[in-house]
């Protein structure tokens, strides 16, 4: 039994790039869990890669302004996300676009944008290695700003969970009745969702915060009835697919992003076949 | 995807036939202009692939030649992507001098959808490159002009292939390219002075692109690498802890980063393995830091640096 | 109370509303009827604050709890019965504030006069639709609001769950709420409520049901022509067909002649019927 213990502790105790590695992952996985759920419940579930494209030109803009500076260029990507996240739902409250055109719409906007741009002001360096980093190479200040902002989500989402699980899930009833504003919600959620994923892109690269996010929801919706319910699952589906992607990645020498990921996927996978019978699949009851 | 991390020797992604297209009519109106005002000027128009090879040309060529580079100072030629401009630079020149061995991967593409007129020099022909082992694979190294006595060789074809083109410099360049061959014995002889005192076990450096190989074989210096020549993998745990092991076990005390890679990974493993990073070397192209303007001085950097943090080695 | 004036909407160029004033009274049973696509889910929504109106406002007194025609919720989110039931407080408890006892007992005993007491612990995905209709009105009764604006309630229910809600709305007049509800069960509307706005793009009739109601419904056309159209007895306008064929005589018929398949004459206590269509 000591020796399974020495196994899994074993890594992580002799060095210190697994730790670094290991909290970098259990912070993300803090942070992007009840994103990740709400962006499943408000069928936004491809948002996430999406917006990994849509922060280029600010990162080009921030490279262009402060240099190979990682706040300049983490910055600059976080205000692009923002916008486009943020105009794409003006705009699909506004036209008769949907959440899904409208993100796509802006999105590659932002991305080809960025290329212009880097290409005709930048050079060939590679920006991506310092905009996108890798669960291995997880410094310092990359990991107090994932746990800051993890911080920051939990608190927030503690805060408005009622608010906004009414928004998910009955907009309408939120809406009505003059009361307080519910704008609030949808804003905040949305900078939430851009602030963690541009920081699990900056720390560990966009496979690992965007594999984060949603095979742990989506896993947790097959398998959970309830909201709390779904909240827990994701939480340890996506905390135990670190630890074990990263074991997985030292004992076997695989790369450790796609490790980490694919553990959440088989999590999922496993969720797929042991739930069958969801079959009724309207969206309202039949009469 | 522009420079998403395709570091690989094959030709990143591929461009749809808008793009060849584009290239094609970029290269027909580049012509229709290029003719007339090239009447003027006697150089010899030339164009090279990347900066080292482009400033070990102008040597050779001096005032013969007109020299357009395409992947500048600070650029990365793995995973650079030609543009309709370059097309266009490109249509006037005479001779192309690129690196060949798969350096410049997207040379193939360049060349069919231009259909260069010119010749194409690869100015390690005849040279015997050396093969590593990368993800298992055995693979062309192709950074040989890290290696400065393999350079006095790429200076004899570019000497010809001058010559070639210009018989009426064939003197001219013969005599450049000798006085730079001296030259290059001489920076040997240097090296080979500052690397004496370090004995050869203790002839470690840890760098995190693996494009020091021929340097290493000349001058008898392990270069180790988290990542391979493509740094288009991404590492695993456990290379990254044997490399750990590695370097605490041996003591290695000179650890490099580039002016173009991955930073942060080489920093976690020197944190890990508490070395401190000992600054920069040069390995793909030349920079705007005054330190390393030109190949000579490129080379010389790189020596110097190794050479000091190699003493601090166990 | 709530109420409007002059209140207008328009969507790009079409126009759903057009210089509406009407007034809905406390303590009173109102009813909003007329053609299909005349305007009544539009003038309601503008009543809830959901529509923004482009001409005119809206006035009331105080919260409002609307439930709207269809529901919005899918119904696969993963709530149960109690806890949708329990969003009704959110109006006064927000956020923050933590449900107290009170709160939960308000559910419990909605959920008994719905007759869901059983299901409180299902998740929503499991209720029919007749049934999820009922947890709206218990989540009505909830919000305890003053104002309660209803759209087509009794579509699509059974009679059992019919009779409750209408025993519901008889509840909230009597304590002095103002209930305005779209219907298209015109006898029913004669029989049990007390007011009547009569919708047609713009304000055709409002009053008391068996004065606006004896001429007939406009047909769904608002060109500003007033042709009426006689009511079939089978409780309300049907097709346009059955409506344009009454209309081919000169003179409007007045309900109580229109009875044309012979069913329910007005006066006549009959019980309410389910499912209008």
């Amino acid at each position: 039994m000591s020796m399974v213990w020495d196994l899994i502790v074993g890594p992580f105790s002799e060095f210190d790039f697994m730790r670094h590695a290991l909290v970098g992952s259990l912070a993300l996985s803090i942070g992007c869990t009840p994103v990740g759920v709400f962006l499943l419940l408000r069928r936004m579930s491809l948002m996430g890669d999406s917006l990994s494209h849509a922060v280029l030109p600010g990162a080009a803009i921030g490279y262009l302004i402060g240099g190979l500076s990682l706040p300049w260029m983490a910055g600059g990507g976080m205000v692009a996300g923002l916008l486009v996240a943020l105009l794409a739902g003006l705009s699909s409250r506004r036209t008769r676009l949907d959440e899904g055109a409208s993100f796509a719409g802006f999105y590659l906007l932002a991305l080809a944008g960025g290329v212009v741009i880097v290409s005709k002001w930048g050079n060939s360096v590679d920006l991506m290695h310092l905009l996108f980093g890798s669960v291995l190479a997880v410094d310092d200040p990359s990991l107090i700003l994932v746990a800051a902002i993890a911080t920051v989500t939990l608190l927030w989402f503690g805060w408005h969970y009622r608010g906004l699980v009414l928004d998910s899930a009955d907009p309408t009833f939120l809406g009505h009745g003059h009361g307080k504003s519910v704008m609030r919600y949808h804003l905040g959620f949305t900078v939430l969702t851009v602030m963690n994923l541009v920081a699990g892109f900056q720390a560990m690269g966009t496979l690992m915060a965007v594999g984060l996010m949603m095979l742990p929801a989506a896993t947790a919706r097959l398998v959970a009835r309830t909201l709390p319910g779904m909240l827990l699952v994701a939480w340890l589906v996506a905390s135990a697919s670190s630890v074990i992607g990263l074991l997985i990645s030292y004992y076997l020498a695989c790369p450790s992003g796609p490790a980490i990921v694919l553990t959440a996927g088989i999590a999922y996978l496993g969720a797929l076949l042991a739930t069958p019978g969801q079959a009724n699949t309207a969206k309202t009851p039949a009469l | 995807m522009f420079g998403l991390g395709k570091r690989g020797r094959r030709s990143s992604g591929g461009k749809s036939w808008l793009g060849a297209g584009a290239f094609a009519a970029m290269f027909a109106l580049a012509l229709a202009f290029a003719g007339p005002a090239r009447a003027q000027d006697t150089r010899l128009p030339v164009g090279v692939s990347f900066s080292i090879l482009s400033d070990i040309v102008k040597v050779v060529g001096g005032d013969r030649i007109d020299v357009t580079t395409l992947v500048g100072p600070d650029q990365d030629t793995h995973v650079y992507e030609p543009t309709p401009a370059d097309v266009a630079k490109l249509s006037g020149t005479k001779l192309f001098f690129v690196n060949g061995l798969g350096f410049e991967g997207w040379l193939p593409r360049l060349m069919k959808s231009s259909h260069y007129a010119g010749t194409l020099v690869t100015v390690t022909k005849g040279l015997k490159p050396r093969t590593m082992v990368d993800d298992g694979k055995t693979v062309t190294d192709p950074h040989m002009f890290q290696d400065p006595e393999r350079v006095k060789a790429m200076v004899d074809n570019i000497a010809a292939a001058l010559s070639q083109a210009d018989p009426a410099g064939s003197t001219y360049y013969a005599e450049r390219a000798k006085n730079y061959q001296g030259a290059l014995d001489d920076l040997i002889t240097w090296a080979n002075k500052q690397l004496a005192p370090i004995a050869p076990a203790r002839r470690v450096v840890l760098t995190s692109h693996d494009a020091f190989g021929y340097l290493g074989q000349r001058f008898g210096i392990k270069f180790l690498a988290p990542e391979g020549v493509s740094t288009e993998s991404e590492a695993s745990a456990k290379d990254v802890a044997n490399l750990i092991r590695v370097i605490r076990r041996t003591g290695i005390k000179a650890v490099f980063m580039e002016n173009i890679s991955n930073p942060r990974l080489v920093e976690r493993i020197a944190k890990d393995a508490k070395v401190t990073v000992d600054g920069k070397l040069y390995s793909d192209a030349l920079s705007q830091n005054p330190e390393a303007t030109t190949y000579l001085q490129l080379f010389q950097h790189n020596i110097r640096a190794i050479a000091a943090a190699m003493k601090d080695n166990r | 109370m709530i109420g409007c004036h002059d209140l207008s909407v328009h969507f790009g160029p079409n126009t759903a509303l057009e210089g509406v004033s009407a007034t809905f009274a406390p303590g009173v049973l109102s009813a909003v009827v007329g053609p299909n696509g005349g305007g009544k889910t539009t003038l309601l929504r503008a009543l809830a604050g959901l529509q923004k109106a482009s001409k005119g406002k809206v006035v009331c007194d105080g919260p409002v709890a609307y439930l709207s025609q269809r529901p919005e919720t899918d119904h696969r989110f993963p709530m149960c019965v109690e806890e949708y039931v329990l969003t009704g407080t959110w109006r006064r408890t927000g956020d923050a504030r933590r449900l107290g006892r009170n709160e939960f007992d308000r559910a419990h005993d909605a959920l008994c006069r719905v007759g869901l007491a059983d299901k409180r612990a299902q998740p929503l995905e499991v209720l029919s639709g007749g049934q999820w209709q009922r947890a709206r009105f218990a989540r009505l009764i909830v919000e305890d609001a003053p104002i309660v604006l209803l759209d087509e309630p009794l579509t699509g229910i059974d009679v059992p769950s019919a009779e409750l809600l209408l025993a519901l709305l008889d509840q909230w007049r009597n304590e002095g709420r103002t209930v305005v509800t779209v219907l298209h069960d015109l006898p029913l509307v004669l029989e049990r409520l007390s007011y009547v706005a009569v919708m047609a793009g713009r304000l055709v009739a409002s009053g008391a049901p068996a004065e606006c109601l004896h001429r007939g419904l406009p047909s769904a056309d608002s060109t500003g022509g007033a042709t009426y159209a006689g009511l079939s007895g089978a409780g309300g306008y049907t097709t346009r067909a059955t409506i344009a064929t009454s209309v081919a005589g000169a003179a409007p018929a007045s309900f109580g002649g229109s009875a044309r398949d012979g069913a329910h004459l007005p006066g006549s206590v009959a019980p309410p019927r389910g499912g209008p269509r």
